[in-house]
């Protein structure tokens, strides 16, 4: 038996542990369960450690001290993070937790501005009337875009007051909003929430399929040798 | 069970005192360890003799209780205070109140804001008669100030009267037959003799559940293992085409970013997507490199293994740089100091989203092309209408056309097209059995 064989076999073995869960909470799966969670946590520490602190941190401050000094400032700010462990050190870590959470709001807020408001936005002003290069087919698709686009930010609860008839407005954001427009809102967002279970069914049978290919045609197709 | 002849519950054999009035129930049982009866206490010893000073004093050793006089506090009334009961109104309290016993000075001046209830009066301490009686100095008290050095003036206890709780009054009506049973079962329990049980969770069958499981597997094993062809390939989605157009524009010497975020969930749906690529990048840019980063820390052996499943000549570079650290601050450094002629993502939606938002945020911004699982591409579709990401392999589905027509594989290589039936089996199973559970939940309801 091949070294290639016995580790199919350990992983083989691995998942009908945890397929076993089919059955009830088995000691087999809890088995399983912890060695993925114990291996998985010291492997990415250990990767953590090899692939950026040494090499990116340690190294260069133990081989040129003088030139890289800034590096002090983060080997500061993480030996300061790791006061959080200690019940009595807990404000000493504060300021890596501050720089670590206004660096990461600050580029993810600006992405989202920038990367998804703005470009949706645009994507969103689509032309309405057919003619041109604009098919009736394509123009009704896009007339149907933008109304649900529209009605779908208008039915989220915490922007419409109590539900109450439009009187006729052109202020649409500064009236109320009008119960019809609640509900066909609604029916978009479980339209999308409809499409999302179907692409989460799909994902799931695939993983089945992988795993199933795996077990007839990567481990017992070999072990038993045909 | 013995029967108790006070009460008539039934208690169990063990006990001695009914559990519900406390009557003794087995006359010759000896007494548990806590009841045992106590003998009465001796007599207390002769106290000793009083000292010089106190001896020849008439003392009374066991004084009436005090009775404290705790004034009351009424609000001051603008009508002026009532020295005498007022028949015209019966009920008031003042009525029952005999004021001629208070002195002169609380008649004529009331004090502000109070009224003393006169209550009990206090009952003046015996003065006891000593022979050697010290000597009080000039301006101390005497009585309940004695000993005290000049008269301080005691700030009067204000007190504010308040109802007393009002407690359940016991009713004297019979008990019904529902109170009785309630009272005869917590006797029962309190004694011992019945013992709740605990809620078992109502769990699905084995028998049912797993006919399902049974049908689920043999959908799927059975098309991998006899290799059956069920359906036919569809055709490629337009995004597939857009996906292998824009590798194909790549220069010879191009240079790749691969960013292979995803762990093991999703690496069954992922990883044969990858290979396919890296496999039509092996014929595009035989020159080239392909650099693999990954955010994630199991990113850079996913990376590994999918470059060793993809086949072509071994004329491209392949750099794997392993674990960025940082998350999205790491996306940011590395997409501004990298030059690359594309950027691949291969990820589920939300790692997708923050690639694109920070590769838009850049100017100009790379090329982007996306790999995700079929539950991201609800998700990513926004981003290919606006252009953000240029093709997408987004399914299972889509990877099977994608090496079908694009790269040519045939079916016994193609690992998607292989799993793609045995996939759309298993959800068509899914599916099939949420409805049929739901419209039987339905006519079950409409019953």
């Amino acid at each position: 038996m091949s070294l290639d064989l016995i580790g199919t076999t350990v992983a083989a073995i691995l998942t009908l542990f945890v397929y076993s869960y089919l059955l009830r909470d088995t000691l087999l799966y809890r088995i399983a369960e912890h060695l993925l969670v114990g291996i998985g946590v010291a492997y990415a520490v250990v990767v953590a450690v090899h692939n950026v602190l040494i090499p990116d941190l340690l190294i260069p401050l133990r081989d040129a001290p003088t030139e890289r000094a800034d590096l002090l400032i983060p080997f500061s700010l993480g030996i300061l993070l790791l006061a959080k462990a200690v019940p009595r050190g807990t404000r000493l870590g504060n300021p890596s937790v501050a720089y670590i959470t206004g660096v990461g709001l600050g580029l993810a807020v600006g992405g989202a501005v920038v990367g998804t408001l703005f470009p949706q936005l645009q994507a969103t002003m689509l032309p309405i009337a057919p003619g041109g290069l604009i098919t009736p087919n394509q123009a009704v698709l896009n007339l149907i875009i933008v109304i649900g686009t529209l009605i779908t930010l208008f039915s989220f609860s915490y922007t419409r007051p109590a539900t109450s008839a439009v009187q006729g407005t052109t202020n649409i954001a500064a009236s109320d909003r009008p119960t019809v427009v609640q509900r066909v809102g609604r029916w978009f967002i479980m339209i999308a929430f409809g499409a999302i279970l179907g692409g989460t069914i799909l994902t799931y049978a695939t993983v089945l399929a992988g795993r199933m290919d795996f077990l007839i045609n990567d481990w017992l197709r070999p072990l038993l040798g045909f | 069970m013995i029967t108790c002849p006070s009460c008539g519950i039934d208690n169990p054999d063990s006990r001695v005192f009914c559990a519900v009035c406390g009557t003794r129930l087995q006359a010759d049982a000896p007494l548990p360890e806590l009841a045992q009866e106590v003998s009465p206490p001796e007599p207390a010893a002769k106290k000793p003799a009083l000292p010089s000073w106190l001896q020849g004093a008439d003392l009374e050793l066991d004084p009436p209780p005090i009775a404290p006089v705790i004034p009351t506090f009424t609000f001051p009334s603008s009508e002026p205070r009532r020295t005498t009961p007022d028949p015209a109104t019966p009920g008031d309290w003042d009525d029952k109140l005999d004021f001629s016993d208070l002195p002169d000075w609380e008649l004529d001046e009331p004090l502000s804001g109070m009224s003393s209830a006169p209550a009990t009066p206090i009952a003046e301490p015996v003065a006891p008669v000593v022979e050697d009686e010290p000597v009080y100095g000039e301006g101390e008290g005497s009585g309940l100030l004695s000993g005290v050095r000049g008269p301080i003036p005691i700030e009067p206890i204000v007190s504010i009267a308040h109802r007393p709780p009002a407690f359940p009054t016991i009713t004297e009506d019979m008990p019904t037959d529902e109170s009785q049973s309630a009272a005869n079962l917590f006797a029962q329990i309190a004694g011992g003799a019945v013992r709740p049980e605990p809620i078992t969770v109502q769990r699905p069958t084995l028998r049912g559940a797993g006919l399902l499981y049974l049908l689920l597997a043999l959908v799927v094993a059975i098309p991998l293992a006899l290799n059956l062809i069920v359906f036919d390939l569809p055709a490629p989605r337009a995004s597939v085409e857009a996906f292998a157009r824009t590798v194909n524009t790549l220069p010879s010497d191009g240079t790749v970013l691969v960013a292979v975020d995803y762990d093991g969930g999703v690496q069954d749906e992922l990883t044969p997507a990858l290979a396919a690529t890296l496999t039509q990048l092996h014929g595009v840019i035989p020159e080239g490199a392909i650099v693999a980063v990954s955010t994630s820390p199991f990113g850079a052996a996913v990376a590994e293994t999918a470059w060793t499943s993809s086949q072509g000549d071994a004329g491209v570079t392949w750099e794997n740089r392993g674990f960025i650290s940082g998350g999205i601050s790491g996306q940011r450094a590395l997409l501004a100091s990298t030059a690359a002629d594309l950027v691949i993502v291969v990820a589920e939606s939300g790692k997708v989203t923050s690639w694109v938002e920070q590769d838009t945020a850049l100017a100009p911004a790379y090329p982007l092309l996306a790999i995700v699982p079929a539950t991201s591409e609800t998700m990513l579709s926004p981003y290919l209408a606006s252009g953000q990401i240029s093709g997408a392999l987004m399914s299972l589905n889509d990877t099977a056309t994608y090496e079908s027509n694009t790269l040519g594989l045939r079916r016994r290589d193609s690992i998607g097209w292989q799993r793609l039936d045995a996939a759309t089996l298993a959800a068509a199973t899914m599916v099939g059995v949420m409805l049929l559970g739901s419209v039987v939940g339905l006519f079950k309801r409409g019953r």
